[in-house]
């Protein structure tokens, strides 16, 4: 009998420690959830910038390709860029627009010249709010309401490029 | 029962080995994002280069041969008229042209008082600038803070930005000398 009430209590206790465990993995999850800086659905509002042609962006297209990146960052010169260079092509063709960011005036790195892009010679303090990219490369990709479909920091490898494109229904 | 009770016991520690790495993991993966995405408390170096645009993409001249120091101000589309004031009093406070003062619109809506040279003659206002040192002057901002740069956009000091224009350029030239 005591056996038995001693096996109730180690039941008992690690139910306690499951249930204990279970929500603190919950808080976990959720406050690594907020914690993602650019998190899909959330909006990228304002006027954007203004082009080195010093127009403001077109912003009609079906999709909107954002690229930060710098001549200055080595991950994101050619060496590193096929897969971006294939995204941004499969992406431009399909009637979404790119747009390049960088961080300092004059230092909008080059393109492959074979995609049209939009390089922001300068951009609003509304759009680095609701952005805050903080290294080179980050890749936004915008739905034609502004809001994030997806988001990659770093070099985009073809796998990213791919979950891309099939989070964008293409 | 027997039985039945050691399955329960058993059950639950394999459930209890199943969540604690996972509770571990996400305990680690929150720690680093928070690391990784905590404010950046430092001064930046330097804001250079950095080029500023009007609302219609012009590039403005923000600072001249005489410039000495530069203190951007960000001009809030919620108090607008009250910020242009703040300004245009600080510019008569300071009226020597070793001190350049920049406006920076934080929404577009300010852009009709960026229609500036002719409205606001004493300083400039950009609607659009840099990404870098625009998001370190926001951040300053934020902090309710001004940052004095040296005519090369080097960050000499931040400063807390003072309630009146009067006390602003009080604490501004005691920090420049002049």
């Amino acid at each position: 009998m005591n056996r038995l009430k001693s096996v109730e209590f180690w039941c008992f206790l690690l139910l306690m420690v499951n249930v204990a465990t279970a929500g603190v993995d919950f808080y976990f999850r959720r406050s690594t959830a907020a914690l993602e800086p650019f998190p899909s659905g959330r909006e990228v509002s304002g006027r954007l910038g203004i082009t080195v042609g010093g127009s403001p962006p077109e912003s009609g297209a079906a999709c909107h390709l954002v690229r930060y990146a710098s001549t200055y960052c080595g991950y994101c010169s050619p060496k590193y860029s096929e897969p971006w260079n294939d995204l941004e092509k499969t992406l431009t063709h399909k009637g979404c627009d790119s747009i390049i960011v960088s961080p300092y005036s004059g230092d909008l790195p080059p393109g492959d010249g074979a995609t049209p892009e939009q390089k922001l010679a300068g951009v609003s303090l509304q759009f680095i709010k609701s952005t805050h990219f903080t290294s080179t490369p980050i890749t936004l990709l915008l739905d034609r309401d502004w809001k994030i479909v997806w988001s990659h920091i770093g070099v985009v490898e073809s796998g990213d490029a791919q979950h891309a494109l099939r989070l964008a229904g293409f | 029962m027997r039985i039945l009770l050691f399955f329960a016991v058993l059950g639950l520690i394999v459930m209890e080995a199943f969540l604690l790495p996972h509770t571990v993991r996400d305990f680690r993966t929150m720690r680093k994002m928070r690391v990784e995405t905590a404010s950046e408390d430092g001064r930046p170096v330097a804001l250079s280069p950095f080029a500023g645009y009007d609302v219609d993409g012009r590039p403005l001249t923000l600072v001249t041969d005489d410039t000495r120091w530069i203190v951007p101000f960000v001009i809030h589309a919620d108090r607008m008229s009250a910020d242009l004031d703040y300004l245009s009093r600080l510019r008569k406070a300071l009226p020597r042209r070793t001190l350049a003062l920049v406006g920076v619109c934080d929404q577009s809506r300010c852009s009709a008082a960026s229609q500036s040279e002719q409205a606001h003659p004493d300083f400039p206002v950009l609607v659009y600038g840099s990404y870098a040192p625009l998001k370190d002057i926001a951040r300053f901002d934020d902090r309710n803070q001004v940052l004095l740069m040296n005519q090369f956009w080097g960050v000499n000091k931040s400063l807390p930005r003072a309630a009146s224009a009067e006390e602003m350029a009080t604490t501004i030239q005691q920090v420049i000398g002049q």
